[in-house]
């Protein structure tokens, strides 16, 4: 890898910017960057867990497992796992207007009550006029009007309930078919979990043999899984307890870029 | 009909709304009936069906909401329908699917209930 820093190249799998004031952070970016000021091989997901070594705690059997797999390990439910992603990749149905639907229920259902109880009212005078003798020839005209207006108001109130009792059978539809989805993403939490299990077990005594081959401390797991996992983009190492960078290098088995201390836990 | 008892039945269909549904319910205990994975029963209030519309805004299809009362079976079901229920629970061989334990009883056949709506 080539990094040209404040000026100045280095050069080589082992870069010293121990002298400069590039941190731990600055130099995960920049192998992050391919435009950037570090020039190396692309980072893969084993860079998420141990690309920086500050310190900082990792997760161990989710390091391990990205670890495995950077040693081209597969584990035996992978496929499972990658047909049950697959199925999850389709959106999950919904079904529009079903609020709407519920409104005009509400509306028309509350509009027929309305002109039913203007029906009766109307209706209701209209008898006592004329048992009085009146004249309820006016009445009578808005008695009528009132009775075609509730008979339009119901039809409207079946077809507002037909249109909500067919959206309600699509999102019947729609709900089984998510629940379908619920119980393939409860699979799939699972299966991940298997695979990563799987995965880190497999690394898991060459990880033990390697922590007892490493310096001792709070980065030594961390340490361990650098010198297990295949690692071709450089890690980026604050502090000690390395003195030359070469010998970090060597003894993580991997490209570093060594970093003052500024800041880290070492 | 005894409104105090009703309850608002919510049922989640996705993983967020399932989580958002557990929240409500831990923050609301007291409105909370009864918790079933991703389904909950909420006494029924202004409040229960705030969290209710809350949900659905925010889930739309992905939540269901029912308005559901306690079934007393002396008023809302047939004394045919709870007499089949009772005979048939009383039966002698376990083994005895009701569609043939019906059979040549006054005890209506399983289709013919099925097709009859609870009124």
């Amino acid at each position: 890898m080539r990094a040209t820093f404040d000026g100045r190249t280095y050069r080589g799998r082992a870069l010293d910017l121990r002298g400069t004031d590039a941190t731990a952070a600055e130099v995960a970016r920049a192998v992050r960057d391919p435009d950037g000021w570090l020039r190396c091989r692309r980072p893969g997901p084993v860079h998420e867990h141990v690309g920086v070594l500050d310190g900082s705690g990792v997760n161990v059997e989710r390091a391990l497992a990205a670890a495995a797999r950077s040693r081209g390990r597969v584990a035996s439910s992978q496929a499972a796992l990658d047909d049950v992603r697959a199925e999850l990749d389709d959106a999950a149905p919904t079904v529009a207007g079903l609020s709407a639907a519920r409104e005009r229920v509400a509306e028309t259902a509350a509009d027929v009550e309305r002109l039913r109880e203007r029906v009766a009212r109307l209706g209701g005078k209209v008898a006592a006029l004329r048992e009085a003798g009146a004249d309820a020839a006016g009445v009578a005209g808005d008695h009528r009007e009132a009775a075609a207006a509730l008979a339009d108001a119901e039809t409207e109130r079946l077809a507002a309930a037909e249109t909500l009792e067919r959206l309600e059978r699509a999102a019947r539809e729609a709900r089984d078919e998510r629940a379908r989805r619920l119980r393939l993403s409860d699979r799939e939490r699972r299966l991940a979990r298997a695979v990563r299990a799987e995965l880190a077990d497999a690394v898991r005594s060459s990880f033990e043999r390697a922590r007892d081959a490493l310096p001792t401390g709070p980065r030594a797991d961390a340490f361990a899984i650098v010198r297990v996992a295949r690692v071709r983009a450089p890690v980026a190492l604050a502090g000690g307890p390395f003195e030359r960078p070469a010998r970090a290098a060597a003894c993580l088995d991997a490209p570093v870029v060594l970093v003052g201390d500024a800041g880290a836990d070492v | 009909m005894s409104t105090s008892r009703a309850v608002l039945l919510v049922v989640t269909y996705s993983t967020d709304a399932r989580q958002a549904l557990r929240n409500s319910c831990t923050t609301h205990e007291d409105v909370v009936v009864g918790r079933f994975g991703r389904a909950a029963l909420l006494r029924e209030s202004e409040y229960a069906a705030f969290l209710a519309c809350r949900l659905r805004e925010r889930f739309g299809t992905a939540v269901e909401v029912a308005r559901t009362t306690p079934l007393n079976e002396y008023r809302d079901v047939p004394a045919r329908v709870r007499e089949a229920a009772a005979a048939y629970e009383d039966r002698e061989a376990a083994s005895t699917p009701y569609a043939k334990f019906a059979v040549g009883t006054d005890h209506p056949s399983p289709d013919a209930m099925r097709d009859a709506p609870l009124e």
